[in-house]
C-alpha cells in the first residue's frame, strides 16, 4: 500500500508539472538595464540639463547684452532637448498619464497668443507659466517657447534686443520645465513615485516580463512611426502661409534649425532602448540581446536600419549645414529619402521584432 | 487495487488540471474578433482596427489626426471654430490615450468631466428640455473676451460599508454646484455629470443588429428576474427618425457619426453640417461669425470613422485559474443580465466591424442604478435614475493607459470593486451576492472584470 502511495505521489507531481507552462527564461537582466540605465538615466540628465539652462537663461538676463550669454542659453537650450527627444521613444508611464509631455513640448507653438502676453502687463513668472495648464495653454510654453524667445521667428534674434518682459519669459518658461522634468524624474524614482519599479517587478500594471517587453518594443515602434507618418510628412504635406509647398509651420524646432537633431534623437532613442545603452551608461543588455538569441539575422537587420536611419536623416539637404527648412524647397528628395528609411525601421519593428517579442 | 489507482488517477486529473472544468470559447480571447490588437500596452487603446485594409487604414489616420487636434479661435488658417464657449479644445483632452481621465478633484481642473444640463418637460422631439440661456450642456470654458456659463465646485462624502466577512469598504460620492453663471441659473435645472468614455470598440457595438439589443428588452420584467432592460429611443437629425440609441452615458446618440457632431458642437464649440448652429446661439457669448460649417462634412465623416475602426485589445490571463473562477461567479451572480457576454454583428459601417464575434459585457439597454447613482435628469426615455450598461472590454488596462482605475459615470468609483458596490436598483440583488462572496471570491471577480 504504501509503495502505491508513494507511487501515486510520484504520478501527482508529474501530473501537476505537466499543467505548468514550461520554464521561460528571465528577461529582467534586459529590463532592469533599460529601466535604470536608460529610461531614468535619460530622465536624470534631462532634469540636470533642465536646471542648466534655468541658470544660462538667468545669466542672459542678467546680461542681455552679452552675446556669450546669448550663446551659451542656446546652447543650454539644445543640451535639453537632447535627451527629451531620447526619451520619447519610451512615451509611456508618468510622461503622459502625469500629462508632463504636452506641459514640455506642445508643437506648433501659439506664437501669435505668446506675442500677446509678451505685449500685455500680467505679471509673468513661474507660477503664471505652471497655470497656463492644459488646453490652449500648453501651446503657450515648453521648449518651443523658449526656442522663440533665444532664437526669434526667423532664427537669428541678435543678443541685446531683448525686451524685459522676454528675458521674464524665457526664465519662467525654463524654470517651469524644470519644474515638469524634476516632476518626472521624482515619478520614476525609488525614493518618490517608482514606477520604475512597475517595469522591474511584477504587479497589476505589467503583470510579466514580457508585458514591459512589449511595451518596449511598441515604444520604439511608435516613436519610428510617429517621426515618419507624423513628424516628416506634417512639413511634406503643410503648404504655408505664402502656399509655397513644404509646410514650414508644421516643421518642428524650425526656429533654432535644431530639427534634423531632433529626428536623430528620437531614433537614438530607439537605438538606446534596443542596445541597452545611453552615452556611457548602461551594460548593453538591451531588446538586441533577446532578438539576437532568437533569430540573428533579424537583430542584425534591426542595428543596420537604425544605423541607416540616422544616417539618412543626418543627410537631408547634402550636408550639415543645410537646415531642415531650406530642404524642405531645396532638396525634399532627401527628406523623402529619410522618410522611407524610419518607415522601413518602423515596418521591421511593428511586423517582426514585436511578433518575435509577442511570441516570447 | 489497481481499480484504487485508476480512482486515484481520476480524482488527481480533476484536481490538477482545474481549468477544464469551466468553459472558455478559444474566440473569448479576442472580445473584438477579427478587429482584436494582440499587444497590451499603454497604447493598447489607440490601435487601429486589425483589419483594416490600406484605404481604411489611411482614413483611420486622417480621423486620428483630427482626433488629436486642437482647434482654435475663429478665424484661423486652419483647425478654426473653438468655442466661443467650450468645454476642451480636443477630443483627446476628454479621452487621453482613447481612455478616459480620472474623477476630477477639483472644479479648477474639470479633465473629461462636463455636465449635460435641462429643465423638466421635454423637446419637441422628446429629448431634454434647453435650459435657457444655456441649453442642454455646461460651457464652463470661453474664447478671450467671452464669458463661460459658469464654474463647478466639487465636494466629496465618503461612506463606510462593510462585505459579510467583516472587511469594510467605502464609497466616495461626489456633488457639484454651478458657481458664477453669466445670467441667473433657472431653479429647476437639472445637472448630470458625465466622463469622456474610452473609445475602442465603438464601430462594433454600432453593427450589433438591433433586433439582437430589442432581443433582450423586458421593459416590464415579464421574466420577473428584477431587471428590466429598455432601449433608449432618441432623435436623429440625419434620418429625422426616432431611433434606437446605442452611445452615451444614457444612451442618448443612436450613431457614432452623430455621435462625433455632438461632442464637436457642444463640447469644442464647433458646427457642422449636422449641427449648423453654435452651442451659444442666442446668447449673449455667440460670435455671430455666420462661418458654419465650421468643419466639413468630410472632416465629420473621418472623425466618426476613426471612432469606428479602433481596435479592442486581446484579453489577458484569459485562461487564469482565477480569472475562470471569477467567471464563474460573474454569471452564477447574474452580472451578465445586462453585461451581455456576446454578439455576432450584423453589417457596420465598414466590412471591418461586420460579422464579428465579439465580447463586449453589455446590452446598451437601459437599467435604472438606484438612486445612489441617480443623476435626475431624464434623456429621451431614460429615467433619472436609468443609465446605459457599459461595455466591460478594456476596462482592467485603464491603469496601465491611463494611470488610474476610475469609473462610473463621473469616475466615483476608485476601482472595479467600488464600481459593483455602486449598483444598485435593478442590480441590487447582484450587489447584495457579492457582498456575501469571500475576499478570495470578490479577488476572482474583480480579477476576470479586469480580465476582459
Amino acid at each position: 500500500m504504501t509503495k502505491y502511495l508513494c507511487f501515486l505521489s510520484f504520478a501527482a507531481m508529474f501530473l501537476f508539472a505537466g499543467c505548468k507552462k514550461e520554464e521561460v527564461t528571465s528577461y529582467s537582466p534586459v529590463i532592469n538595464n533599460v529601466t535604470d540605465n536608460i529610461i531614468v538615466a535619460t530622465y536624470t540628465d534631462l532634469d540636470a540639463k533642465a536646471q542648466l539652462l534655468v541658470d544660462a537663461a538667468n545669466a542672459l538676463k542678467a546680461d542681455p547684452s552679452s552675446a556669450t550669454n546669448l550663446s551659451a542659453a542656446r546652447n543650454a537650450w539644445a543640451a535639453t532637448r537632447a535627451p527629451w527627444e531620447s526619451s520619447e521613444g519610451f512615451l509611456f508611464g508618468p510622461v503622459s498619464t502625469l500629462e508632463i509631455d504636452p506641459n514640455m513640448d506642445t508643437w506648433p507653438l501659439d506664437s501669435i497668443g505668446v506675442d500677446d502676453i509678451l505685449a500685455g502687463t500680467d505679471v509673468i513668472n513661474k507660477a503664471y507659466i505652471d497655470a497656463l495648464s492644459g488646453d490652449a495653454g500648453t501651446g503657450l510654453k515648453g521648449f518651443h517657447a523658449i526656442e522663440y524667445i533665444l532664437w526669434g521667428s526667423d532664427g537669428n534674434r541678435a543678443a541685446g534686443t531683448f525686451s524685459a518682459r522676454e528675458l521674464d519669459y524665457l526664465v519662467a518658461c525654463a524654470e517651469s520645465l524644470k519644474g515638469k522634468t524634476a516632476e518626472l524624474k521624482e515619478a520614476w524614482a525609488a525614493s518618490g513615485g517608482n514606477y520604475a519599479n512597475e517595469l522591474k517587478s511584477r504587479g497589476s500594471i505589467y503583470p510579466t516580463e514580457k508585458a514591459v517587453l512589449v511595451e518596449l518594443a511598441e515604444g520604439v515602434r511608435g516613436i519610428a512611426g510617429e517621426v515618419f507618418s507624423s513628424k516628416i510628412q506634417n512639413t511634406l504635406d503643410g503648404l504655408d502661409l505664402s502656399g509655397v509647398s513644404g509646410g514650414i509651420r508644421e516643421e518642428e524646432s524650425r526656429f533654432s534649425n535644431n530639427t534634423k537633431t531632433d529626428f536623430t534623437n528620437n531614433i537614438i532613442s530607439i537605438q538606446n532602448v534596443y542596445l541597452g545603452t545611453y552615452g556611457s551608461t548602461g551594460n548593453g543588455k538591451g531588446l538586441s540581446a533577446i532578438v539576437a538569441a532568437e533569430n540573428a539575422a533579424l537583430d542584425t537587420k534591426i542595428k543596420t536600419q537604425i544605423t541607416e536611419a540616422i544616417a539618412a536623416i543626418q543627410a537631408i539637404g547634402g550636408n550639415a549645414n543645410v537646415t531642415f527648412s531650406t530642404a524642405l524647397s531645396a532638396d525634399r528628395a532627401s527628406i523623402e529619402a529619410a522618410q522611407l528609411k524610419v518607415e522601413t525601421l518602423e515596418t521591421t519593428l511593428r511586423t517582426e521584432l514585436l511578433t518575435l517579442i509577442s511570441n516570447l | 487495487m489497481k481499480k484504487y489507482i485508476l480512482y486515484s488517477f481520476a480524482v488527481l486529473l480533476i484536481f490538477s488540471c482545474k481549468k477544464e472544468e469551466i468553459k472558455n470559447d478559444a474566440s473569448e480571447e479576442f472580445p473584438g474578433g477579427a478587429t482584436t490588437y494582440n499587444n497590451i500596452f499603454s497604447g493598447s487603446f489607440e490601435q487601429p482596427s486589425s483589419n483594416l485594409n490600406t484605404a481604411e487604414l489611411l482614413q483611420h489616420n486622417t480621423g486620428d489626426a483630427h482626433f488629436s487636434a486642437n482647434f482654435v479661435t475663429s478665424p484661423a488658417i486652419r483647425n478654426q471654430g473653438l468655442g466661443p464657449i467650450f468645454n476642451h479644445i480636443s477630443c483627446v483632452v476628454c479621452h487621453p490615450k482613447n481612455g478616459k481621465s480620472p474623477q476630477p478633484f477639483s472644479g479648477d481642473d474639470l479633465k473629461g468631466l462636463l455636465f449635460r444640463i435641462s429643465v423638466p418637460g421635454t423637446d419637441i422631439h422628446g429629448g431634454p428640455a434647453n435650459a435657457p440661456g444655456f441649453g442642454t450642456q455646461l460651457q464652463n470654458k470661453a474664447n478671450v473676451g467671452k464669458q463661460a456659463e459658469a464654474s463647478v465646485q466639487i465636494s466629496f462624502t465618503e461612506t463606510s460599508f462593510a462585505f459579510e466577512d467583516g472587511t469594510n469598504y467605502s464609497l466616495r460620492k461626489p456633488s457639484y454646484t454651478l458657481m458664477n453663471p453669466y445670467i441667473s441659473l433657472p431653479s429647476n435645472i437639472l445637472v448630470s455629470p458625465r466622463l469622456g468614455q474610452q473609445v475602442i470598440g465603438l464601430g462594433l457595438l454600432e453593427a450589433i443588429n438591433e433586433r439582437d439589443l430589442l432581443a433582450h428588452e423586458d421593459i416590464s420584467d415579464a421574466n420577473g428576474d428584477g431587471i428590466s432592460g429598455k432601449a433608449n429611443k432618441v432623435w436623429n437629425p440625419v434620418s429625422n427618425k426616432i431611433e434606437v440609441g446605442r452611445f452615451g452615458w444614457k444612451a442618448g446618440n443612436p450613431t457614432l457619426l452623430l455621435q462625433a457632431a455632438g461632442a464637436l458642437n457642444q463640447d469644442i464649440g464647433v458646427t457642422s453640417h449636422i449641427f449648423p448652429s453654435e452651442n451659444s446661439f442666442g446668447q449673449t457669448q455667440y460670435d455671430g461669425l455666420n462661418d458654419e460649417p465650421e468643419v466639413d462634412s468630410q472632416q465629420l465623416s473621418d472623425l466618426a470613422f476613426y471612432t469606428q475602426t479602433l481596435a479592442v485589445p486581446k484579453r489577458r490571463d484569459f485562461n487564469n485559474d482565477d480569472v475562470l473562477s471569477g467567471k464563474q461567479l460573474f454569471f452564477k451572480i447574474g452580472c451578465d443580465k445586462c453585461h451581455t457576454q456576446k454578439y455576432i454583428t450584423g453589417t457596420g459601417a465598414t466590412p471591418s466591424v461586420s460579422n464579428q464575434t465579439i465580447y463586449p459585457y453589455t446590452d446598451l439597454l437601459l437599467h435604472d442604478m438606484g438612486p445612489e447613482l441617480a443623476d435626475n435628469r431624464p434623456d429621451f426615455l431614460a429615467s433619472g435614475t436609468e443609465w446605459r450598461t457599459p461595455p466591460l472590454w478594456g476596462i482592467g488596462l485603464t491603469p496601465l493607459v491611463n494611470g488610474h482605475s476610475n469609473l462610473l459615470h463621473d469616475g466615483r468609483a476608485r476601482n472595479i470593486l467600488e464600481a459593483i458596490m455602486w449598483h444598485g436598483g435593478e442590480a441590487e440583488n447582484q450587489k447584495i451576492k457579492v457582498t456575501k462572496l469571500s475576499k478570495k471570491e470578490r479577488e476572482q471577480l474583480v480579477r476576470f472584470v479586469g480580465s476582459l
